[in-house]
């Protein structure tokens, strides 16, 4: 098992780096000149490839790239702002805690409702609640995320006047863009739970529980779930990645200071080491959680454990 | 994949209603109501001389509350000249609360009035500017603002080559006469000089702070003279500020200002009419249009000096095919943007320079646009170079108000036979785009920071990028009057310069002027004395509780 | 006689499916004693494994009785109805499928007791459950073990144990030997049969295989298309067999007997008709070789033909 685990820490280390070059080499090859950004259309060509200098942009891409890397392993160092010239490492630790926060609210909430409406719906196949938590569900996963963020945005904040509309001071804040965040992600999870659910009360080690004389609770909640969640735990690890890319999205609608909207205003200035990090930080948050994912289902499913020895 | 398919239908469905209903707002806007709503916002003094130094203190009720003033996007630069970043336009809002400048200059009234300088003159060939500094002013720190630390500050300018190189060119350095007194000598003479030190690009810093926290510290907690002292800043989210209590115009009305970054348009409205914010600066007439229509809410409308304007890349077929450029000036119809797109709350602009600014010829005095003439503009394509099979591109910004009437004049010169197609793309690109002359062309608003016709100036800079790339042949003229434009000190022969450059960019169709944009105010019924003014300056410290 | 663990009346079991009413168990009347094994043979889809469910109530049942030590059962509801299962439980055919894949063996065998059976300390029920364990013949180094680690045998062996955590009455068997190897079928035969002379357990053995229920059963059942065809002490009914479709079923064994090839064997023509929605009288009508009009007629009653020999035929009506 240690050596499985070792195993597969290794394996990030060229993922990883073959990641940030992808992304590195993609953000150099857009036509968009720093030196341009700053100077306005006023640049003389001295000024540009001053700027250009001091960017460090006058060297072949791999060196650029490799700098970057170097300062980042060793130093921690993320490098200068190319628009704003500020600390991006500053920056960065700033706002993670809020995307932080947002994300674990919003994954929290997409395992936990999740599981329980779709444990709720496969346990009650056919019923009324049935039918209203999947089409709810079907609601919720074709409604676009801005859309509907606008609308519960005047029925809570405007209407009812019960949540901030936007800002990130107190937790109140978070309420809203977690469940926005999650709304579609719920709908994931809730199908996927109800159909793992069905698949498995169908199986005959259920119709033994239920010889056994155990209760229709110690049915679902023993016997059923834990082979149910099996599936359901792997999309958890795919999750995060959806819901660090939706908090994107999410942070600019609720004006939240996180890494989604950093990245998106560094994407759009083609700030190349703004960008760096909130990509590193979320493919690497993507990676470990996968890692943790699979290491679960190892420790959850015995017949998994096996194959590690 | 039926899942798929269901939702991008669901997606584009709601996509189609939700422009379908923008553009049928869109067309039943009234227009015409402009000129009013510009008349009515002007009714209260707005004079900034001296009159807030007797601020009277307002009901105690509100002391401890904070004004809470939502804007779209991160402040670019918080201490003007701490580095090589140019301060933008919309920052005009937390400079002038934090800091001051030399001089003040009134958009209104296009007028400089005294401010930390109390007297300023330059000698003859403007290559020496004296100034009589105040002797009351503080720090938010409490350190005494002395001569040596406008000296310093002035002397920061050439370590930024964007702000000096592009703003105040010819700047040599700043000495310290005595402790009132600082001489700016010019290496070249500059004859918007004195706007310069009147705009966001130079403030007085204290040097004694900066020596001890350095630039980083002083972008952690920023230190000026202004009405408003820094309390706090979290990146992309909010700056808070305090009232300044030591501030030679007296305290402000406000104790407590919070500006807060909301970028989503949607989200701004819906936190004006909760209270979340109190004010909103520039937002979209059509968001001005709804929030007017609420109860308790005012919108204060003027026509600002910014310019929205068509230009043409140094490498397309524009810029050496008159004719091509003069079908497209006669085919777009500025006013039918004017009117249906803005509302009536733009105006028409006869150059792209707004009327009112420093040494811009009166409108009559020039060569004006190329009027809209379908007819005209059918007859110079014919004489063009232009091809049937070939498509333009227009460039614009993506999500900023100048797609929306992108549109429309890919319509107008669908019209004459033109094809063209947008290309909406991010800031970044955009501005190197531009800079290099890859496109046809693109629209743009810009505002002569220095409110100074030194904007031309820049366009026709000898040894830029786009003037260097500009197959144009007339363009050796057109940077030779740039360049006397520098250094000429008359300002009548100055405006004359202008105007013959305004002349050649008319008659040749160099540019191609659409409106004046509009600024905007919006807020609740406890503020009072806000007016959206044509420039950037806002003081914050002139408004006051209800 | 010995006392009678379960008795059925008129246990009827209807599924509805879209083209109408499915009669998988129709009018059932059977008892088992205590200590006796009762073997219910059919072809498949005849309903004996839906019998079987019904009376443990994994099924609820259309109308009928059960009686558990003449205690109806079938109205009993909530906990009552769990309780049933402290004296009922029931054995299934998959021995893969039917243990839980994620609980070790341990926590299969006290599954049971820790939702039916008093409350003990967990010393005590890793005892019991070591007990039970020995019992069946497994050794207790297989307590941490997942049932993917064990053979076919094994795991039903795991079955048996569970089912017997609560020290039961009445087990239904349903098929439990027909997925493992001969040899090993024979072993989990064996015990269950020791395990019945020791407990004195009343099996319900349901099974397809005639030498299996030749070996284990008391008395057998037969069943077709959800009807009780005949119903006899084992013996008698290998000896005489009286129903044609036990004879059908007898002669389709295949004997050992080189002697007696090419002997004309009663084999069944035609295909088994639909249990949906079926015509009165006997389902057997239209494959069998004796129909007659009063076949078709209506319901055939149970007739004693021998002592303790009931077969239900227009054969012996008369």
């Amino acid at each position: 098992m240690v050596k499985y685990i070792l195993k597969r820490l290794l394996l990030l280390i060229p993922t990883f780096f073959l990641l940030t070059l992808m992304v590195y080499t993609i953000l150099s090859l857009s036509p968009a000149n720093p030196a341009f950004m700053r100077l306005g259309t006023t640049a003389t060509q001295e000024q540009i490839d001053e700027i250009n200098h001091e960017l460090g942009l006058d060297r072949p891409l791999l060196v650029r790239y490799g700098t970057y890397m170097w300062n980042l392993i060793t130093k921690g160092d993320m490098g200068v702002s190319w628009v704003m010239q500020t600390s991006v490492y500053k920056e960065f630790m700033e706002r993670l805690p809020n995307t932080l926060l947002l994300t674990a609210l919003a994954l929290l909430l997409t395992t936990v409702v999740g599981i329980v409406a779709g444990v709720f719906a496969a346990v009650n196949q056919n019923s009324i609640g049935d039918r209203t938590t999947m089409i709810l569900a079907m609601l919720l996963i074709s409604l676009p995320n801005f859309f509907l963020s606008l609308i519960c945005q005047i029925v809570f904040c405007l209407q009812l006047r019960w949540l901030p509309v936007t800002g990130a001071g107190s937790l109140k804040h978070f309420i809203l863009p977690s469940i926005m965040l999650a709304a579609s992600r719920i709908a994931g999870q809730v199908r996927l739970t109800r159909s793992s659910m069905l698949d498995v009360i169908g199986q005959d080690y259920v119709r033994t529980a239920y010889a056994k004389g155990c209760s229709k609770r110690r049915v679902v909640f023993y016997h059923a779930l834990r082979n149910g969640l099996m599936p359901v735990i792997t999309n958890i690890g795919n999750n995060v990645g959806n819901i660090v890319a939706g908090a994107v999205t999410v942070e600019t609608i609720f004006a939240i200071p996180g890494v989604g909207s950093m990245l998106v205003n560094a994407v759009r200035s083609n700030d190349i080491p703004q960008v760096m990090s909130p990509i590193i930080f979320i493919s690497l948050l993507v990676c470990v959680v996968n890692l943790v994912v699979d290491l679960l289902y190892a420790v959850i499913d015995p017949r998994v454990k096996l194959q590690y020895r | 994949m039926k899942k798929f398919l269901a939702l991008f239908l669901t997606v584009t469905m709601l996509a189609a209603c939700l422009t379908g209903c923008g553009g049928s707002n869109n067309d039943s806007g009234s227009s015409g109501t402009a000129s009013s709503e510009n008349g009515g916002s002007k009714t209260d003094d707005s004079g900034s001389d001296a009159s807030g130094a007797g601020s009277s203190e307002s009901s105690s009720a509100n002391a401890d509350r904070t004004l809470n003033i939502g804007i779209s996007s991160e402040i670019s630069n918080i201490v003007p000249m701490s580095n090589n970043v140019a301060v933008a336009n919309r920052d005009g809002l937390i400079v002038f609360a934090l800091y001051d400048p030399l001089i003040w200059y009134d958009t209104v009234t296009n007028t400089l009035s005294p401010w930390i300088a109390t007297e300023w003159s330059h000698n003859d060939d403007g290559s020496e500017w004296y100034f009589t500094l105040r002797d009351d002013v503080y720090f938010h720190n409490g350190d005494k603002m002395t001569a040596e630390d406008v000296a310093w500050s002035l002397n920061l300018i050439p370590e930024n080559p964007v702000v000096t190189d592009a703003n105040i060119p010819g700047f040599g350095h700043a000495e310290v006469v005595d402790d009132t007194h600082i001489t700016v000598y010019m290496d070249t003479p500059f004859a918007a000089a004195e706007n310069f030190f009147a705009s966001y690009h130079m403030v007085i810093l204290d040097k004694s702070y900066q020596e001890e926290v350095g630039w980083d510290g002083y972008l952690d907690h920023p230190i000026g003279t202004g009405p408003y002292k820094f309390a706090d800043r979290a990146t992309g989210s909010y700056v808070d500020m305090e009232a300044n209590e030591l501030y030679w115009q007296g305290e402000p009305d406000i104790k407590k200002v919070s500006l807060r970054i909301l970028p989503d348009a949607n989200s701004q409205l819906l936190s004006l009419e909760t209270g979340e914010v109190d004010v909103l600066q520039n937002v979209s007439i059509e968001n001005c249009k709804r929030i007017e229509d609420i109860d308790g809410f005012t919108v204060d409308y003027e026509t600002a000096y910014a310019v929205l304007y068509m230009r043409w890349g140094s490498n397309s077929k524009l810029d050496t095919d008159q004719n091509l450029r003069k079908a497209i000036a006669a085919a777009v119809d500025p006013d039918a943007i004017n009117n249906v797109y803005n509302r009536g709350y733009t105006k028409a602009v006869g150059c792209m320079i707004a009327p009112g600014i420093h040494c811009r010829p009166e409108d009559g005095t020039y060569t004006p646009a190329q009027p809209y003439d379908v007819e005209a503009a059918k007859e110079f394509l014919a004489n063009s170079t232009y091809e049937s099979t070939d498509v333009l591109s227009i460039l614009v910004v993506a999500g900023s108000k100048e797609e929306g009437v992108c549109k429309i004049i890919q319509g107008n010169l669908q019209d004459i036979g033109i094809n063209a197609e947008m290309k909406a793309i991010d800031g970044s690109t955009y501005s190197t785009l531009t800079g290099e002359g890859d496109f046809d062309i693109s629209l743009y608003t810009t505002l002569p920071s220095l409110y100074d016709c030194n904007l031309i100036y820049q366009y026709y800079t000898p040894g830029t990028v786009s003037f260097e790339n500009s197959k144009f042949e007339g363009k050796e003229e057109m940077g030779r009057l740039a360049l006397a434009s520098l250094t000429e000190m008359d300002e009548e022969a100055r405006t004359d310069i202008f105007r013959q450059m305004i002349n050649i960019m008319n008659e040749e169709a160099l540019m191609l002027p659409l409106y004046q944009d509009c600024n905007t105010f919006c807020f609740n019924g406890d503020v009072t004395n806000i007016d959206a003014i044509p420039g950037t300056n806002v003081r914050i410290a002139e408004w006051k509780w209800n | 006689m010995s006392k009678p663990v379960i008795k059925t009346k008129n246990l009827t079991k209807y599924f509805k499916t879209p083209r109408g009413l499915l009669h998988a168990v129709e009018s059932v009347n059977l008892t088992i004693e205590e200590g006796k094994t009762i073997g219910v043979v059919g072809e498949s889809g005849c309903g004996k494994t839906t019998l079987g469910r019904v009376i443990t109530r994994l099924e609820e049942a259309t109308s009928g009785e059960v009686y558990l030590e003449g205690k109806e059962i079938l109205g009993l509801k909530g906990s009552a109805k769990r309780n049933i299962y402290h004296d009922i439980q029931m054995i299934f055919q998959d021995p893969y499928s039917s243990l839980n894949p994620r609980l070790s063996l341990g926590d299969i065998i006290a599954d049971p007791i820790e939702t039916m059976g008093e409350r003990m300390s967990k010393k005590d029920l890793h005892e019991l459950v070591l007990s039970l364990m020995d019992t069946v013949g497994l050794p207790p180094r297989y307590y941490n073990q997942y049932p993917h680690e064990l053979d076919g045998g094994r795991r039903q062996r795991v079955g048996l144990a569970r089912a017997l955590a609560l020290d039961p009455k009445f087990i239904v068997c349903d098929e439990p030997v027909s997925a493992l190897d001969v040899s090993i079928q024979a072993q989990i035969l064996n015990l269950l049969m020791d395990l019945q002379e020791e407990k004195k357990l009343a099996y319900m053995f349901i099974t397809h295989n005639l030498f299996v229920v030749k070996h284990i059963s008391h008395n057998i059942m037969v069943m077709y298309m959800g009807q009780v065809v005949e119903l006899a002490e084992k013996n008698e009914l290998f000896a005489h067999p009286s129903h044609p479709y036990t004879k059908a079923l007898l002669a389709a064994i295949p004997q050992p007997d080189l002697s007696s090839r090419g002997k004309n064997r009663e084999l069944l023509a035609g295909e088994v008709s639909s249990p949906i929605e079926p015509k009165p009288g006997c389902r057997f009508s239209p494959r069998c070789p004796y129909a007659s009009e009063k076949c078709r007629a209506g319901e055939i009653p149970l007739k004693e033909i021998a002592p303790n020999h009931y077969c239900v035929c227009t054969l012996f009506s008369n």
